[in-house]
Formats: C-alpha cells, structure tokens, sequence
C-alpha cells in the first residue's frame, strides 16, 4: 500500500527546470524524506501533490485516489514552506476556518482544535492574534492546520525552517509519534541532521531528475568500516596491514617514531568479520587501542549522490 | 464556497479601507445634502423675484435638479467604483504573491469554490454598501430637489437601486479576472483604466448623439461593450429620473445626463458581462500555477 505513488511526473516551466519524470512510490505508515540541492526541484514536485502546480505530464496517485480528485485532500495536511496566513485572525479562528475548509462537523472541529493546539504546544495562545504570534509559532498554528483532520498522509515543507533547537525536537518527537500512529508523514527539508534521526526511506532528487529512493540505513549498511588506532610493531611494521585479507581504506599516523600510533581504516561489508580482523592485528603484532565501526551519514550519502549522479 | 465568501465578507469589512470608504461617503453626504439645501434656497428666491416668468423658471429648476442629481448619483458611483476595485483588485493576486492561497487551495475543495467565495463575499458587501449609499443620495434629494424625481415611481426606484448595485459588481468582476492575471499592482492599474475608458467612452457617446456624430456614437456604444460601468450610469439615471417620459430630462446633458439613454438590452448585457467575467477568471484559476 503506497500513500503516493507518481508515474513519470513531470513539470516544467516553458520545458526547463522543475522536475522530469518522477517515478516515486511513498509506503504508507514512514517518515519519508525528500532531499536534494537548491533548485533540484522537491518544491516543485511538493507542489503538484498538494494541487498548486499542474503537472505537464505524467500520473500521481494520493491514498489510492487519482491527484485531481478533490476528496481525497480531507485526508492530506499540508504545511507549504513560505507559511502565512491570515493575521487578524486568533490561533483558534484560524483553524476553525481551516476545519472548515476540510469539511468538518462544528462537534469535531472544537474536539480537534483543542488537540492539536496541544500538539504543537500552542494551547495558551489560542485566543491571540496569529499577527501577534512569533515566526516559530506561526510555523506551529500552520502544522496544527495541516494536523486538524487528522491526516492519513502530512506533507511539510520545511517543517521546522522557523524553530528553535527545542522546537526541532518536539516537532521530532510528534513526527515519530504520528508515524507510530500509522500515518504517513512526506519531508521536504535541507536540515539533513533532521532528517537522518525520523526518516525512515528519503528520496534524492539532483537537476529536476530522481537520483535515490529507498532505505537509506540499508543502503548505507552495505558500506560497513571498522577505523582502529593501532600501535605498530617493532618489526615488520606498518606494511603488514595490506597482507591481512581486508581493504585498507587510509592510514593516518597519529605519533611518529618507532612504536608509532596510526588510524586505519578498513573496509568492513560485513560486520560479523570484525572480530576476525581484530585477532589478526593481535595475531600480526599490532597493539589495538580503540576500534570503532564506521558508517555514512545521511550527508555523507546525499553528498556522495548529490556529486556522483 | 460560502466558508471562503464569509472570511472574504469579514476581511473586506474591517479593513481600513472600506472605514474610510464610509467616512468619505458621510463627509460626500453632508456636502452634497448642504449643496441640495442651498440651491433649492436659491431656486425658491429665484422663483418669488418680481418678474420671474413662471413656465421658464420651471424648466430651469428641472434642468438644475437633474443635473444635481445626476452629479450626486456620479460621485456616489465613483466612490462605490473606488472601493470596488481597490478592495477586490488584490483579493487573488495579493493572496498568491504572499503564499496565504497554498494553504487554501491545498483542501478539498475547487478552485472554483474560491473564485465564486471571493466574489460573493465582495459583491455582498459592495452591495450593501450600494445600497445604502443610493439611499443616502435619493433621499437628499426627496427632500431637497424634488422637482428633479417627480416622475419616479417605487418601482423605478428598485430597478435604480438594482441597477447601481450592479455597477460594482461589473467592477469587481473585471478586478477579479486581472487578480488572477496580474499581479496586484498591474491588475489595479489596468482595471482604473478600463473604469477610465468606460468614463469616456460614455462621454463620447453622449456628445456624439447631442451633435448627431455616428463615429463618435458608435465609439461610445463599442467602449461601454468594453466596459459597461459608464453605460448602468447612464442607464441609473434614465430610470430614476422616468426620463423616457419626460422631454426635460434631454435638455439635461453632460457629464451628469442622458442625451442617448442605453436600452434594455445593455442590462442584460452586463448581466452577461459579470457573469462572462466571473467564468474566466475560474478559467484561468484552474489553469493557474501557484
């Protein structure tokens, strides 16, 4: 079961930029992000899923349902990047007319109102003018719209553009709790640290084409290395890391002289082959110091694909 | 639809603008209800001077009151012009420029349902405040420049009412369709400036009928297609006058008279007109990126 699903989705403006050919399948019930560089056309495609862009060619399906089919947005919240909205009206005004707009019933509006002003911990500005309101907590009426019909699928543009550090991590903490609940949350952000702790698959996109979709941690998982600090034995010496049977990936010397301290590297797929390793460096004469695994970040990842592709 | 007409309804209301608007309009009341009370003073001296022959000064009182009223009606209709097009010229575009439209146009519903909210919640509140304002001058000159509406029946005074309560909904029509073409600043200019064409044009109109000029006529009748704003003035003021059967209104041209009266059918035209206005600009919303 997917909750977004493109075919070939394509947008372009008189045949340039945007984005071209987007084959994206979204499962349900992830926090699924989408990276890329500036220009590299995930406001594009955020943009035709939420109906503001029509796409030039190509198919998407939201929750099942073919894009253009109205009804299927009672279901889809969406905070857009560049928030705004009506400031001279008080937080709960404000969602009472987005409640509306979702074709709510006036019993379920105030329920809702009530809950996800909690949820982004607006519940003591209700009745404030949301001109009165700071950047921050703009951002937060904004996902609390996006939140009041309890959405099987949450688009954010840049959901946390405006928060502070501990803002981050409550918006973190509703994101996995709105996973657990089995929604589907779709991430279009540049803060990479961000992503890395809540997404469970992301999505590359590079000059407007996709480059990665999938499992990041599975992905990165394969490209398993083992960095250990060693000192080296009176003799043979150094060289005699290359005759262990693993790929030396780089060598730091750390203390110079004889006995000298050195950072390697090794290249490691599989990681039930560590222990190996380490009795041969015994085995060889080295002293082992400190072993630790080494595996890519999220960044590490985009750039290597960002730079590649 | 009416969600949107209702928040578009409230915002147009408590903007600075539309006060202002109301504070004109009183300060426009006053002074032309001042200027109503002097004239007819005058009219009244005039008339009980020793010599003063009773047929002529008759006629020249008529001629004086169509012409007060038909100045009371113009610059009631240009404020009411005024407010439509600066309340309504930005109601989309100032919305897609600003981002506050992504969040609206993101729900489930059509993007018809927000062109036709926007302009029932305009048109309601220009409407009502037609409505009121037509009052306001009508009943000045009820008590002042009575000579000037004796031939209007209740009835005509409905369709007066009715007729210039559509003067801004033509208005508001055409600013609607730019705002969604234009951004907020152009779509603002061109529309003046339609409203200017249509002034002229219906000027030209009228002085080519007074000296029998086809050219200029015609001139005028293809501007009021352009822009019928000028032609339901023209129109306002045949029927709340009963022109059709008074042969004094005629001496009564200029600006603030009826030399060639617009027919029917321009009503009906204009009705086409708005809501000719009305599905283009959802037209090009559907089409719109945003």
């Amino acid at each position: 079961m997917t909750a977004i699903e493109t075919e070939q989705l394509t947008k372009t403006y008189q045949g340039r930029g945007g984005c071209r050919d987007i084959s994206l399948a979204v499962p349900r019930g992830c926090i699924f992000g989408l990276l890329g560089p500036n220009g590299a056309g995930k406001s594009t495609l955020v943009k035709m899923l939420v109906n503001l862009l029509k796409p030039t060619s190509g198919q998407a399906r939201i929750l099942n349902r073919p894009l253009n089919d109205v009804s299927v947005r009672k279901k889809v919240g969406f905070l857009p990047e560049n928030f705004r909205y009506h400031d001279w009206l008080t937080g709960e005004d404000l969602l009472r007319f987005h409640a509306a707009l979702f074709r709510m019933d006036p019993a379920l509006t105030a329920r809702r109102i009530s809950e996800v002003l909690a949820m982004v911990g607006l519940a003591d500005y209700r009745r404030q003018q949301v001109g009165g309101y700071s950047k921050g907590m703009q951002q937060r009426i904004g996902l609390a719209c996006a939140l009041l019909p309890d959405p099987d699928l949450l688009l954010l543009d840049e959901p946390t553009s405006a928060l502070d550090p501990v803002g981050r991590k409550e918006i973190r903490d509703l994101l996995l709790l709105l996973r657990d609940q089995g929604k589907t949350v779709f991430l279009n952000s540049h803060l990479l640290s961000e992503l890395e702790t809540v997404c469970d698959q992301i999505a590359i996109i590079k000059k407007g084409g996709l480059v990665f979709q999938g499992d990041w941690r599975e992905l990165t998982a394969r490209d398993v290395r083992l960095k250990v600090i060693i000192a080296e034995p009176p003799s043979p010496g150094l060289n005699t890391i290359y005759d262990l049977g693993f790929e030396v990936r780089t060598v730091n010397r750390l203390r110079a002289g004889q006995g000298g301290v050195q950072e390697v590297v090794f290249a490691c797929p599989e990681s039930d082959r560590i222990p190996r390793l380490i009795t041969e460096l015994v085995n060889a004469g080295f002293r082992v110091y400190e072993a630790t695994p080494v595996v890519d970040s999220l960044e590490q990842l985009f750039l290597q694909y960002v730079k590649d592709a | 639809m009416v969600t949107i007409a209702r928040l578009t309804f409230v915002e147009a209301s408590r903007k600075k603008m539309f006060l202002v608007t109301i504070l004109l309009s009183l300060v426009f009341l006053v002074l032309y209800g001042v200027a109503l009370d002097f004239t007819a003073r005058e009219m009244l001296r005039a008339g009980a001077s020793p010599g003063a022959m009773q047929g002529q000064g008759m006629v020249i009182r008529q001629v004086i009151g169509y012409q007060l009223l038909g100045a009371g009606l113009y610059f009631a209709s240009f404020l009411l012009a005024l407010l439509a097009l600066l309340a309504s010229v930005g109601s989309i575009a100032s919305e897609i420029e600003s981002g506050l439209l992504q969040a609206i146009i993101s729900k489930p519903l059509k993007r018809s349902e927000i062109v036709l909210g926007k302009f029932l919640g305009y048109g309601v509140m220009l409407s009502g405040y037609a409505l009121v304002l037509f009052a306001g001058v009508m009943a000045l000159n009820m008590v002042y420049n009575y000579q000037a509406i004796t031939l209007v029946t209740p009835g005509n005074l409905v369709c007066a009412g009715l007729v210039f309560m559509l003067q801004p909904l033509v208005l508001l029509g055409v600013a609607l369709f730019f705002s969604v073409l234009l951004r907020t600043l152009t779509a603002g200019i061109v529309s003046v400036m339609l409203y200017g064409l249509g002034a002229v044009g219906g000027f030209l109109e009228q002085i080519g009928s007074v000296i029998n000029n086809p050219a200029l006529i015609n001139t005028g009748i293809v501007t009021s297609l352009i822009m019928p704003s000028d032609a339901l003035f023209r129109k306002l003021l045949t029927v709340v006058t009963g022109s059709d059967a008074n042969p004094l209104f005629s001496l009564s041209v200029g600006p603030f008279g009826v030399s060639s009266p617009p027919s029917n059918l321009m009503l009906a035209y204009t009705i086409l007109y708005i809501v000719g206005c009305i599905g283009l600009t959802i037209y090009s919303f559907e089409r719109k990126d945003l």
